[in-house]
């Protein structure tokens, strides 16, 4: 008989577009092309409108791959499984992720519905036939794993009956004809047996009528190992060596066609001969024939291993594998005989390492995590570096996780980066991993995991925005200076990247935030120099622009005006072949142009103020008013409106500064700028130095109370007191005590009390000061600006010639109450440091230093806090360093500790230098001493 | 130049017989009848000499014929390796003129055009492909195969690129050969990033990476052009990983210069 090898799969079967495409899709995602993969999805919908149906089922499957099961399930649930076929198709592609994930119950649960659903029907949808093979095989070999030998059979018969592929049918009768065997080998059952011995007999047989190919010498092993069952053991035997030179024969062609080792027959052939070897080795030893027993088993043990060593991903393989195993310990109990493969080297130590691994990864898939961690370990330990470590490190990541363990993972991640730098597949097995420890919350893992990536796999894209987000979680849970770290470090080794960019900017607006306008201006430099010329770079340079302006150095404000104007110009709408305004950039760089613009006019104002030079005020002006005209309604609004307003304030026109404000009340009442026309035109005047006009407002308004709202009033004495204006914030809030519209409004009343002690004490008027304070606290006791007020009288008598002590506690006593009752970090720090002064006025450093270090060893909740923690560290190491200095050692101890936890919550703090040096003679001197 | 010259390539085999020394004439009726030598008139009459008799042929009497390949040709081949594209342009419209009707003008044509198209100059490129078609009329295209790519290319240089789309898309699909396929994917992608939409034509350079892996001159460029435009859009991680796998398979790739530091 001449044996036919299959003919190679044409190159291109793709004829389909549709299928085309979806195909495309799934590369996308497995190069992990995300967004490339949606915009495909979306062009999918838009070229097929007549596939809508097809169109969910491809986007179902990208949900798929990307692991979504939740949300396919609930597409299903809208869905008439019965009668929507492509329905059908989504509900067989979930089975088949679950059981890629190892959820075989829930893999096993969908793949049953699907049978259910389809018993006894034709299947014809293309969606479904496409995968029902694959999802046959894989249901089939579950059942049989659980026993459930029927089931299992139904499944294959549904394949072969809905299948038009000559091919895949032979396929598949040879799984059903082994199928039969197994069900009756494991049957004690003799009619079970009988008759599933004569279903082999069937299937084989009708097998035997088709083409002599590699399914006929399958069919024809499992034939003779059925004879075998049914004790006609010689003419197996006979069978089994009369089919193998023609399968010889036909593996070489099939491997001069580069078919795949799984199709080839002779690993059945080998398992079975294999298999009867070994039964028959076990009856010789029965019957005492050491000799041939021993005989027997090598020639098993010879069938086992080859079929398992060189017919890569056939089930006979795998089955060799195991049977290998048992004949081995079966050797041992037995006969006392070590069967060790021969020694091998080079590429067949490779390969034996190989089928080791796919031995472990089917067993993972099974569910068999503790036997493939047994297997894929001592296949490590025996073979450590062969081109497929990384394989096997993959399969044992996946057995960490199911069974969480986290420490062996954060140490495969270290391994991973160290030994396979730059390697795909050892990067995707630290995403997983890194999606692990994100998933649960374990701070430290991903800090670990993340960092092995971002160091070793700089060709992975993910790597700067992963290393970006951990340092972002550093810094939300207090820890700056770990966050400092990580972002250095993600500077150094991703530069010009978009989290880079995103570093630098922070860094900058950070600098801008404390003042340190070369800090600043540096930052934003390296931005612009790392992006490419478009928007990002664009961005940066507005940031120079600012921060230059900002910086009150008269060359750095020149050259900040110039860059302005010339990114203004660059950002013109109208140039030709603009790289500003392809279709993606279009909104973003109008709306920069618009806060390029916006800048300028401040910018403008300014200086017209600073050199009084009518010309740059119309210029200023044309710019605000060209601006209101171009942007209506925009966010800067309210914003140029007031700048208009100062300059005419400016320029002496207060009526036209009036009506600008009045305006802006009336359009922007929401606004910080617009809440009230009077508060605008006094700040607007405070800002350009007119205090005369400001002043003048505020007379009128004492003039004519009734004119104006309390609130309103109030608000401007807050803004006089803000510019330590003393007297006319006094007035102000004197004004609202003595009116009787606030005695009906107890909050108004109470805090105008506390802004008159303010007001009084910053003009130096204390014994008013105390007045107001203490009536606020006698009168309203149980307020919470009490605590405020309090801590303030407090302070006043401290400050007083002599210190009123006895009094300052008392105030203290009184903010305490309050404390009670509201006891917010914010307010117990406020105490805290109220007590210092209190306790160092009282001669007590200890006690005073001891409520310093209480405060400034906590982790800042909010920027108010932070500025308290930052003031009790600072006085707190002056303290102690004087203490220290005095003579009292102990100190040092104090110091280290209140400088290192400084350097941890303020790393580029201006102090931070300082609070270094503090650190290192603090250690010093506690080692000396 | 190794891509100018599978794009040469193309047109020559198919236009070559046997032996690359015969002068042949394709007579309309079918017939080839070779000869010593072959003059053209302006107007595409040819007098040809065979067997040492003049023969004197209307255009409507021949297809196309074969004539004696010019010197110009190789030259413009090495001054283009030598950068001296100006040169290249001179000698290639050279042979234009002195080859024409005898095949070795509609490859000197092809490629001055594609020298054209490549600058962006598409109304000198058109101009060039015109000439051909004048003179080879509808037959064009099925005598000079490597033609429609540098149509096409031309067209994307004049912005015609919108017009041709629709085209390009039916020929993915359906041209018989997976040359001309990939071809046309990629001058899709060439008219999307031409309208700066770069997520569109990323998608068709990736499809010619994936789908045509065994046409290497179009997988080449593909790859390239993929690693090109992930540049443009900042993303420097997939851009390096394209342009490692060109370097890793075709090593000895003229794109490789062309990679950005």
């Amino acid at each position: 008989m001449q044996a036919n090898a299959q003919e190679p799969p044409t190159e291109d079967t793709r004829v389909d577009p549709f299928e085309r495409e979806v195909e495309f899709i799934g590369f996308l995602m497995d190069q992990r092309l995300f967004d490339l993969a949606n915009e495909a999805k979306s062009q999918l919908r838009k070229d097929f409108p007549n596939d809508q149906d097809r169109v969910e089922v491809a986007e179902a499957s990208i949900l798929l791959r990307q692991g979504k099961t939740e949300d396919v399930e609930k597409i299903l649930e809208s869905r008439n499984l019965s009668t929507d076929t492509k329905a059908q198709a989504i509900l067989l592609q979930l089975a088949m992720t679950y059981d890629a994930m190892g959820r075989n119950d829930d893999a096993l649960t969908n793949y049953q519905k699907f049978l259910q659903i389809n018993e006894g029907k034709d299947i014809t949808d293309p969606d479904v036939v496409r995968t029902f093979a694959g999802a046959g095989m894989r249901l089939s070999s579950i059942l049989q794993d659980q026993g459930k030998f029927e089931d299992a059979a139904k499944t294959l018969q549904l394949v072969i009956d809905s299948t038009d592929s000559e091919v895949l049918k032979r396929k598949f009768q040879v799984l059903a004809a082994q199928n039969a065997l197994d069900f009756a080998r494991s049957s004690s059952d003799k009619t079970v047996k009988s008759a599933q011995l004569e279903k082999v007999d069937k299937i084989t047989r009708e097998m035997m009528w088709g083409s002599n190919d590699n399914y006929f010498f399958m069919a024809m092993g499992i034939r003779a190992w059925r004879d075998h069952e049914m004790g006609k053991t010689s003419e197996a035997v006979d069978q089994l060596k009369q089919l193998k030179t023609e399968a010889i024969r036909l593996e070489k062609s099939m491997e001069e066609n580069n078919l795949p080792k799984s199709e080839f027959p002779r690993a059945a052939l080998r398992y079975v001969e294999g298999n009867i070897q070994f039964e028959l080795a076990k009856q010789r030893l029965k019957s005492g024939d050491e000799a041939a027993a021993k005989k027997l088993a090598g020639g098993a043990a010879g069938n086992f291993y080859n079929a398992f060593l060189k017919y890569e991903g056939s089930e006979y393989a795998d089955r060799s594998a195991l049977k290998f195993e048992e004949l081995k310990s079966w050797l041992k109990d037995e006969l006392d005989v070590d069967l060790n493969p021969p020694k091998t080297s080079g590429k067949s130590t490779e390969l034996i390492f190989k089928r080791q691994l796919d031995l472990a990864e089917s067993l993972v898939r099974d569910g068999k995590t503790d036997e493939a961690k047994t297997q894929v370990l001592a296949a490590l330990n025996k073979y450590p570096s062969t081109r497929y470590t990384v394989g096997a490190l993959n399969t044992l990541s996946r057995i960490w996780l199911e069974e969480d363990q986290r420490e062996e993972l954060m140490m495969l991640a270290g391994y991973l980066g160290e030994r396979y730098p730059d390697d795909t597949d050892a990067a995707s097995i630290l995403m997983r991993i890194i999606k692990r420890m994100v998933d649960e919350e374990d701070v430290y893992g991903s800090e670990v995991a993340v960092l092995a990536l971002g160091r070793n796999f700089p060709g992975q894209p993910l790597a700067p925005r992963m290393m970006y987000l951990i340092g972002d979680n550093a810094a939300k849970r207090g820890d700056n200076a770990r966050s400092l770290e990580i972002y250095d470090e993600l500077l150094a080794l991703y530069p010009g990247t978009p989290p880079a960019a995103q570093v630098l900017t922070l860094r900058a607006v950070s600098a801008l935030r404390e003042e340190r306008f070369a800090d600043a201006v540096s930052a934003f430099e390296q931005v612009r120099d790392q992006s490419l010329p478009g928007f990002q770079q664009a961005q940066a340079r507005l940031g120079i622009a600012d921060a230059k302006l900002r910086s009150a150095d008269a060359e750095l404000e020149k050259e900040g005006v110039a860059e302005l104007v010339q990114l203004r110009a660059d950002l013109d709408p109208e140039l030709k072949d603009s790289i500003y305004y392809g279709p993606e950039d279009k909104d973003r760089s109008l709306g920069l142009l618009q806060r390029v613009r916006f800048r300028i006019s401040q910018m403008l104002l300014a200086k017209a103020a600073q050199q009084n030079d009518p010309a740059l005020r119309k210029q200023a002006a044309d710019e605000l008013n060209g601006f209101l005209k171009e942007y209506p309604g925009s966010d800067q609004e309210p914003d140029v409106m007031y700048n208009l307003g100062r300059l005419y304030i400016q320029q002496g026109q207060v009526a036209e500064a009036t009506e600008v404000f009045n305006d802006l009340a009336r359009k922007h009442p929401e606004s910080d700028a617009g809440k009230d026309a009077l508060y605008s035109l006094v700040k607007a005047a405070l800002e350009e130095g007119q205090v005369q006009v400001a002043q003048d407002a505020v007379a009128k308004m004492v003039q004519q109370p009734d004119s104006y709202e309390m609130e309103k009033i109030f608000q401007v004495g807050v803004l006089m007191l803000q510019n330590e204006r003393w007297e006319e914030a006094a007035d102000s809030f004197a004004l609202v005590i003595k009116d009787p519209r606030s005695r009906q409004n107890q909050s108004l009343e109470i805090r105008a009390l506390y802004s008159l002690g303010k007001s009084a004490l910053g003009a130096g008027r204390l014994d008013e000061a105390v007045k107001g304070l203490k009536d606020l606290i006698d009168k309203y006791p149980r307020s919470a600006v009490v605590l405020d007020a309090g801590i303030t009288l407090s302070d006043v008598y401290l400050d007083m010639e002599p210190p009123k002590l006895a009094e300052a506690e008392a105030a203290l006593q009184s903010a305490n109450k309050i404390l009670v009752n509201r006891p917010s970090k914010v307010a117990r720090s406020k105490m805290d440091l109220a007590l210092s002064r209190l306790y160092a006025g009282q001669g007590n450093e200890k006690k005073s230093l001891s409520s310093l270090y209480k405060v400034g060893l906590q982790k800042p909740e909010s920027p108010e806090h932070g500025a308290l923690v930052r003031e009790a560290l600072l006085t707190g190491v002056e303290k102690a360093e004087a203490m220290a200095t005095a003579g009292d050692t102990k100190a040092w101890g104090l110091i280290a500790d209140m400088s290192n936890a400084f350097l941890q919550t303020f790393p580029t703090d201006p102090e931070a230098p300082r609070m270094r040096k503090m650190s290192s003679l603090a250690i010093q001197s506690a080692d000396d001493n | 130049m190794k891509h100018l010259k599978t794009l040469l390539a193309t047109v020559v085999l198919a236009a070559l017989p046997l032996s690359a020394q015969q002068l042949i004439v394709y007579m309309a009726d079918g017939r080839e009848i070779p000869v010593e030598k072959i003059l053209a008139r302006p107007n595409g009459d040819l007098v040809a000499t065979a067997n040492g008799q003049q023969v004197p042929l209307k255009r409507e009497q021949y297809v196309r014929a074969l004539g004696a390949r010019p010197g110009e040709l190789a030259q413009a081949t090495q001054l283009i390796a030598a950068g001296d594209v100006d040169k290249a342009k001179a000698m290639l419209n050279s042979a234009i003129r002195k080859s024409a009707f005898q095949t070795w003008d509609a490859v000197a044509a092809i490629q001055l055009a594609d020298l054209y198209a490549k600058e962006g100059n598409g109304a000198s490129a058109n101009r060039t492909l015109n000439t051909i078609k004048e003179r080879y009329g509808d037959n064009a295209e099925s005598l000079f195969p490597g033609l429609q790519l540098v149509e096409w290319k031309t067209m994307v240089a004049q912005g015609k690129g919108a017009e041709l789309e629709p085209e390009l898309t039916k020929l993915v699909v359906e041209a018989p050969d997976r040359a001309t396929q990939a071809n046309a994917q990629m001058i899709r992608g060439d008219i999307k990033a031409a309208r700066a939409d770069f997520k569109g034509a990323l998608l068709d350079y990736l499809r010619t990476v994936y789908f045509y892996e065994q046409q290497p001159a179009e997988h080449e460029q593909a790859l390239f052009k993929t690693g090109e435009t992930f540049q443009k859009l900042g993303e420097t991680a997939h851009a390096k990983k394209y342009f490692d796998q060109l370097k890793a398979k075709y090593p000895q790739s003229e794109f490789i210069a062309k990679i950005p530091n």
